[in-house]
C-alpha cells in the first residue's frame, strides 16, 4: 500500500480510530473479560458470588451430557447443511450468471428473501408447516394418498434434526448466492470467453475456473459458517416455542435440537435458574470450540492449496 | 439445442425458485385467515379475514413495536456505518504508529463470537440503568469488526490516494478532506454496510429478549413472538404482523440489491 506521506504526528488518525476503540473497549472487551470472571464463579441473581475456580467447567465437560449432546447436535447441523449450501450456493450463482437468465435481479432476490425474514417468523411457519394435526404438510400427504396416518414430524428426534438442517439452508442459501454473485460479478469476462472459445464445456469452466476463482470467498463463508453454525440458537428456539399443538420445550424432542449457546441462554437468563456463572461457562466452553475448529479449517485450506 | 438449454435451465430455475418462495408465500396468505381455519383446511389461497386480522394487531400494540424497531435500527445503521468508515477510513489512507496492530487486532476480533460476552453486556447495561431501555440494541452497532475491516478494504481498493492528496495540497481540513472528497466514493460500501446493519437490527430477537421486558419497549420480533400470548393464540394474525414487518426489507432490498452486489464486489470480496 502505499503511504500518503503524512507526517507521523499528525493526530487525525488517532481522532479517527478513537471512537471505535474507546467504544470496543467499554461494550465489548470488558463484557468478554469479565463474562470469563464470572464462569470463575456461583454468580446467580440471588447474590451467590462466590469464587468456585474451575468448577462450572468441570461440572460442564464431565458431568454434563446436556452440553455434549449441545456440541453434538451442532456439528450434526452443520455437517447437513454446510456442504449443501456450498456446492447449491455456487451451482444457483453460476445459472443466474449465466447469460441465459435476464431478469438476475428477480432471482437473486428471491432466493434472498428466505435471508430477510425474521428468525420469529421462520420459527412459526416451520412450526406450523410441520406440526402434527393441523400441519400442511400431513394434510397435504393425507390428501393426495402418500400417508394414511399422520406424522409427529416435530415429535420424534430424527425428523426434528432434518427440519433444523432444511431451516438453515432455506435460510442462509440466499447469503450464499448472494456472495458468489459478487465474486462471479468480480471476475473478467473475457476469462470465460476465452475457455468456451478454447473448447471448453460447461462442466469443465465450472470446474476449472468457477470454483477455483471463488476459493477466498468459500474460505470467507465456511469460516464464518462454523463460527455462527457452533453458535446456533433462534431457529431451534423458535421452532420449539409452542406453537400450534406442540408445547413449548426445551431443546426439542429428546434434546435433539438443544444447542450450546441455547443452553447458554436457558441457564442464564431462563427457567427459575438464573446461573450467570454457569452460563459464562457454556460461553466459554463453546468458544473454545469454535476457536479450535476455526484454525482447524484455516489449516485444511491452506494445505489444499499448497497441494496444487 | 441452444434453445434448449436456455429454457431448461430458466424453468429449472424458477421451478427451484417457487419451492424456496413457498413458505414466504404461505407466510403471506395464512394472514388472511381466521386462525382456527388454518388447521382446518390447505391454507393455499387467500382467504377473507384479512381486516379482522389487521385490526387485532392494531389493538395491540402493533404500531408502537414497528416504531421501536424502526428507529433502533436507523439509529443502529446510523452509528454502525459512520464509525466503522471513519475507522476504516483510517487503516486505509493513513500511516501511524501501531497502525499494524492495531488493524490486526481488530482482525483477530472477528474470529471472537457475538455471543461471548453477552451476560456481562447485559449485567453491565443493568449497572448503566439501561436495562429496559433501548440503549443496549443501538449501543451493539459499535461493536462492528466485520464492518471496520470491510470499509477499510473498499476504501483502500476504491479511493485513489491523488485526490486526496490533491485535496490537502488546496487547503481542505482533514474532515473537510473526509466529507467532501471520499464520502462519495465511500458511499456504494456503505449503502451495502447500512443493509447488512439495517437486517441485523431489525430482525435481532435475543438482545431484547434479555434486556427489555416492557411491552411498550418491545421491538417488532418480540412484540409478535408475545402477540399470541397476549389474547389467544392467534396465529393469523402474528403471521399478519410478521409479513407486514418484512415488507420494508424487501422494499429496501429491491431497490438495493444492485448497490449491494457492487459493494460486496469492491469490498471484501476483491480483497
Amino acid at each position: 500500500m502505499k503511504a500518503s506521506g503524512m507526517s507521523r504526528k499528525n493526530k487525525w488518525p488517532y481522532l479517527f480510530i478513537a471512537p471505535y476503540f474507546v467504544s470496543y473497549a467499554v461494550l465489548s472487551l470488558f463484557p468478554i473479560v469479565f463474562t470469563f470472571y464470572m464462569s470463575l464463579t456461583d454468580w446467580d441473581l440471588y447474590g451467590n458470588r462466590n469464587f468456585i475456580g474451575l468448577e462450572n467447567y468441570k461440572q460442564l465437560f464431565f458431568h454434563d451430557s446436556y452440553f455434549w449432546k449441545s456440541l453434538l447436535n451442532v456439528f450434526l447441523f452443520l455437517l447437513g447443511y454446510l456442504p449443501a449450501l456450498v456446492i447449491v450456493g455456487m451451482l444457483l450463482a453460476s445459472v443466474i450468471e449465466s447469460k441465459l437468465i435476464r431478469r438476475k435481479t428477480f432471482f437473486r432476490l428471491s432466493v434472498f428473501s428466505a435471508y430477510m425474514t425474521t428468525p420469529v417468523a421462520v420459527g412459526i411457519i416451520f412450526a406450523l408447516f410441520f406440526d402434527w394435526q393441523g400441519g400442511i404438510l400431513n394434510q397435504l400427504f393425507v390428501e393426495i394418498g402418500l400417508l394414511t396416518e399422520k406424522i409427529n414430524w416435530l415429535g420424534s428426534a430424527d425428523s426434528a434434526r432434518w427440519i433444523v438442517i432444511t431451516m438453515v439452508f432455506w435460510k442462509n442459501l440466499g447469503y450464499f448466492v448472494m456472495f458468489y454473485t459478487a465474486g462471479m460479478a468480480s471476475v473478467d469476462r473475457s476469462i470465460y470467453e476465452a475457455a468456451i472459445i478454447d473448447g471448453a464445456s460447461a462442466k469443465d469452466v465450472f470446474f476449472r475456473i468457477t470454483m477455483p476463482l471463488l476459493k477466498p470467498i468459500n474460505l470467507f463463508l465456511i469460516i464464518t459458517s462454523i463460527i455462527s453454525g457452533l453458535q446456533l440458537v433462534e431457529e431451534p428456539m423458535l421452532l420449539f416455542s409452542g406453537w400450534a399443538s406442540g408445547s413449548s420445550m426445551v431443546g426439542g424432542p429428546d434434546g435433539s435440537t438443544f444447542t450450546p449457546i441455547w443452553y447458554m441462554f436457558d441457564a442464564s437468563f431462563d427457567s427459575s435458574a438464573f446461573k450467570y456463572g454457569k452460563g459464562a461457562a457454556i460461553a466459554y466452553s463453546t468458544f473454545l470450540f469454535i476457536a479450535l475448529f476455526s484454525v482447524i479449517s484455516i489449516k485444511w485450506f491452506n494445505k489444499e492449496d499448497k497441494g496444487r | 439445442m441452444k434453445g434448449l438449454i436456455k429454457w431448461s435451465s430458466i424453468s429449472l430455475l424458477s421451478i427451484f425458485c417457487l419451492i424456496f418462495l413457498f413458505p414466504f408465500y404461505m407466510m403471506i396468505v395464512m394472514g388472511t385467515y381466521y386462525s382456527e381455519d388454518l388447521f382446518r383446511e390447505l391454507p393455499i389461497l387467500p382467504s377473507n379475514y384479512l381486516l379482522e386480522n389487521l385490526k387485532t394487531i392494531m389493538s395491540a400494540n402493533f404500531l408502537l413495536n414497528y416504531w421501536n424497531s424502526f428507529y433502533v435500527a436507523v439509529l443502529f445503521t446510523v452509528l454502525s456505518v459512520g464509525v466503522a468508515g471513519l475507522t476504516g477510513y483510517a487503516f486505509a489512507k493513513f500511516e501511524f504508529k501501531g497502525r499494524n496492530v492495531l488493524y490486526g487486532f481488530i482482525l483477530a476480533t472477528m474470529m471472537i463470537p457475538g455471543q461471548l460476552g453477552l451476560i456481562a453486556y447485559v449485567m453491565e447495561m443493568k449497572w448503566f440503568h439501561l436495562n429496559n431501555t433501548h440503549a443496549p440494541l443501538i449501543l451493539a452497532a459499535l461493536n462492528n469488526a466485520f464492518g471496520v475491516f470491510f470499509m477499510a478494504q473498499f476504501i483502500r481498493s476504491s479511493v485513489p490516494t491523488e485526490v486526496i492528496e490533491s485535496g490537502r495540497i488546496d487547503g481542505c481540513s482533514e474532515p473537510g478532506v473526509l466529507i467532501r472528497i471520499v464520502l462519495p466514493f465511500m458511499l456504494p460500501a456503505m449503502s451495502t454496510l447500512g443493509l447488512i446493519s439495517f437486517l441485523g437490527s431489525w430482525n435481532n430477537y435475543l438482545l431484547p429478549l434479555v434486556t427489555i421486558n416492557k411491552p411498550e419497549l418491545y421491538t417488532l420480533p418480540l412484540g409478535i413472538a408475545n402477540l399470541s400470548t397476549v389474547f389467544r393464540t392467534d396465529y393469523s394474525a402474528s403471521i399478519l404482523g410478521l409479513t407486514l414487518g418484512t415488507l420494508p426489507l424487501i422494499i429496501l432490498f429491491l431497490f438495493g440489491s444492485k448497490t449491494l452486489v457492487q459493494g460486496l464486489t469492491g469490498g471484501a470480496v476483491k480483497g
